[in-house]
């Protein structure tokens, strides 16, 4: 049987007088990669931030790994990489070690420093996102896109089940943003990863995850990519305003 | 003036006293600076003004009190400060940065009142204003040794919460880590140094030791423990050369250390500059 990740049962959330989710419910199961896709203010990133515990709950259940969120407390079972990293402040005197590493803070525990095997996980995670020989530059002097492959690495030391992504690719070009997609098809094909992934892009979602939610406050479709890629221009053009047609010439 | 501190107990204590609040003024400014959080400093010493006024107004008005250490109710005010600025912070949860100036103003509003009582300035309130060389006690000397050990030992155990908090205080959340508690914990801390740095940087100068330094060192430093290390060799220079400067001079040496600590800045600065200048031409020419 396949093990449920996420389960999200009649999930609904306002901002003050505003829905933003109504009625949601979708599961997530182990090595799902799954694609989060929708316009602005349809609440995606509403729901990895109900699902990360970083908005409380106002109705309806989450499940994370079996247990109800109120209760979960293995937080290094998920690995997470927001949107604001991809505009983190490039002056922070940092090395990508001590970024990387600060993954291991809740797992080593208070009051303890890392020492040497932490370290090793460290370069290891680096491997995992082909940067480890720049573990001891900083991190303002990478580019965009090794800066969120260092986000990913940060993410994977604690080796968790599941990836969330909140919009990981914003500013990064076409050229690293493919990479960057490569990458985590590796993770999820080659590591079994489950991911969760919420993106603006639809094109490049569409061609990498293997499955796709579109909602708008609550789920319009769910479905294979396949599924997905299928759908008319008309409905994309009532979607994002543009047609398949047109997104590729811009 | 080796000779001169030798012989002096009072130079002696000033001396000590600038090299631990040299250690820990900047260790806690290293963070309050990338967490942009630089004004708190500001807004807490101005707290602690207030503190140090009602305690001098207390000495003079009740005879019981006449030997209270002003350091007791500034570092109480001080923290009590802190208390509120996270409160505010908490209400003003999009406007987080208001309550630096509600608190600011309170402090300098309470502190005018409880100077306006004692029927205007002492020199003792100068000397806390702006520092001095002469005014540390050994009860001081004393309170500040027991504020650097506490203050090196928690940000010792609390390094890499404190670090994970100042870089991504998101991620630091969504990992489980309690927020909350150590952000708490940093800011007493916080108080408690501005209140320990005051007898000799000056309650209206505190904030640059844990600002300037770090400014300097960013500058220079790639990883976040050179910055703490480059930033603690700056300030441990500006509070040695300041209080040398501020002795032969009779200078307060609050003022010596603030100027000496924008000197190394603008240095800095200008090295830098001058660095990137040689390596476009090293690159030119090659």
């Amino acid at each position: 049987m396949t093990s449920e990740i996420v389960k999200i049962n009649n999930l609904s959330y306002r901002y003050e007088q505003n829905p933003v989710l109504n009625h949601l419910n979708f599961t997530l199961y182990k090595s799902d990669y799954l694609g989060i896709v929708g316009p602005n203010g349809s609440g995606k990133s509403t729901i990895l931030k109900l699902i990360l515990n970083l908005l409380t709950l106002q109705k309806g259940e989450i499940h994370l790994f079996g247990e109800s969120i109120q209760r979960f407390n293995d937080w290094e079972k998920i690995g997470y990489v927001s949107q604001k990293a991809a505009s983190f402040n490039s002056g922070f005197p940092a090395t990508v070690e001590e970024v990387v590493i600060s993954g291991l803070t809740k797992k080593v525990g208070m009051f303890k420093a890392f020492n040497d095997s932490h370290r090793k996980e460290c370069i290891k995670a680096l491997e995992k996102v082909g940067l480890s020989q720049f573990a001891k530059r900083n991190i303002g002097e990478l580019s965009g896109g090794q800066q969120q492959r260092v986000f990913i690495a940060r993410a994977l030391i604690n080796n968790p089940e599941l990836l969330i992504l909140d919009e990981p690719t914003v500013g990064i070009d076409e050229q690293h943003v493919k990479e960057f997609y490569e990458l985590l098809n590796e993770l999820n094909r080659k590591h079994a990863f489950t991911i969760l992934l919420v993106t603006h892009d639809s094109d490049f979602i569409t061609k990498n995850a293997t499955r796709i939610i579109h909602m708008d406050k609550t789920i319009t479709f769910d479905a294979s990519a396949t599924e997905f890629s299928k759908l008319k221009s008309k409905e994309m053009h009532q979607i994002y305003g543009c047609t398949d047609e047109g997104r590729k010439e811009n | 003036m080796i000779y001169d501190i030798l012989q002096y107990d009072f130079l002696q204590f000033a001396f000590l006293t600038g090299l631990m609040i040299g250690i820990i003024a900047p260790l806690l400014g290293v963070f309050i600076v990338v967490r942009r959080l630089s004004l708190i400093a500001d807004a807490l010493s101005h707290v602690t003004l207030s503190g140090i006024a009602l305690s001098l107004l207390l000495s003079k008005n009740i005879g019981s009190l006449a030997n209270l250490n002003p350091l007791y109710i500034g570092m109480g005010f001080s923290v009590v400060g802190s208390l509120f600025i996270e409160r505010l912070r908490a209400v003003y949860k999009h406007y987080q940065e208001l309550a630096i100036p509600i608190i600011l103003s309170a402090g300098i509003g309470l502190g005018v009142i409880f100077i306006s009582l004692a029927k205007g300035f002492t020199t003792d309130l100068f000397n806390y204003l702006f520092g001095s060389v002469s005014a540390v006690s050994q009860q001081d000397l004393l309170i500040i040794a027991i504020i650097t050990v506490i203050v090196i030992g928690t940000v010792y155990l609390l390094y890499k919460e404190l670090f994970l908090l100042s870089f991504d205080e998101e991620h630091a959340k969504t990992s489980g880590l309690k927020v909350n508690a150590v952000h708490f914990t940093f800011i007493i801390l916080v108080a408690l140094v501005i209140a320990a740095s005051m007898r000799v940087v000056g309650i209206l100068l505190v904030s640059s030791l844990m600002t300037l330094p770090v400014a300097a060192a960013m500058k220079i430093a790639k990883s976040f423990k050179k910055l703490i290390f480059i930033s603690i060799m700056f300030a441990e220079i500006a509070v040695v050369g300041g209080l040398i400067i501020s002795y032969y001079l009779d200078l307060a040496p609050g003022g010596s250390i603030v100027v000496l600590s924008i000197l190394l800045l603008l240095t800095t600065i200008i090295c830098r500059k001058i660095q990137a200048k040689t390596a476009w031409k090293g690159e030119d020419a090659s």
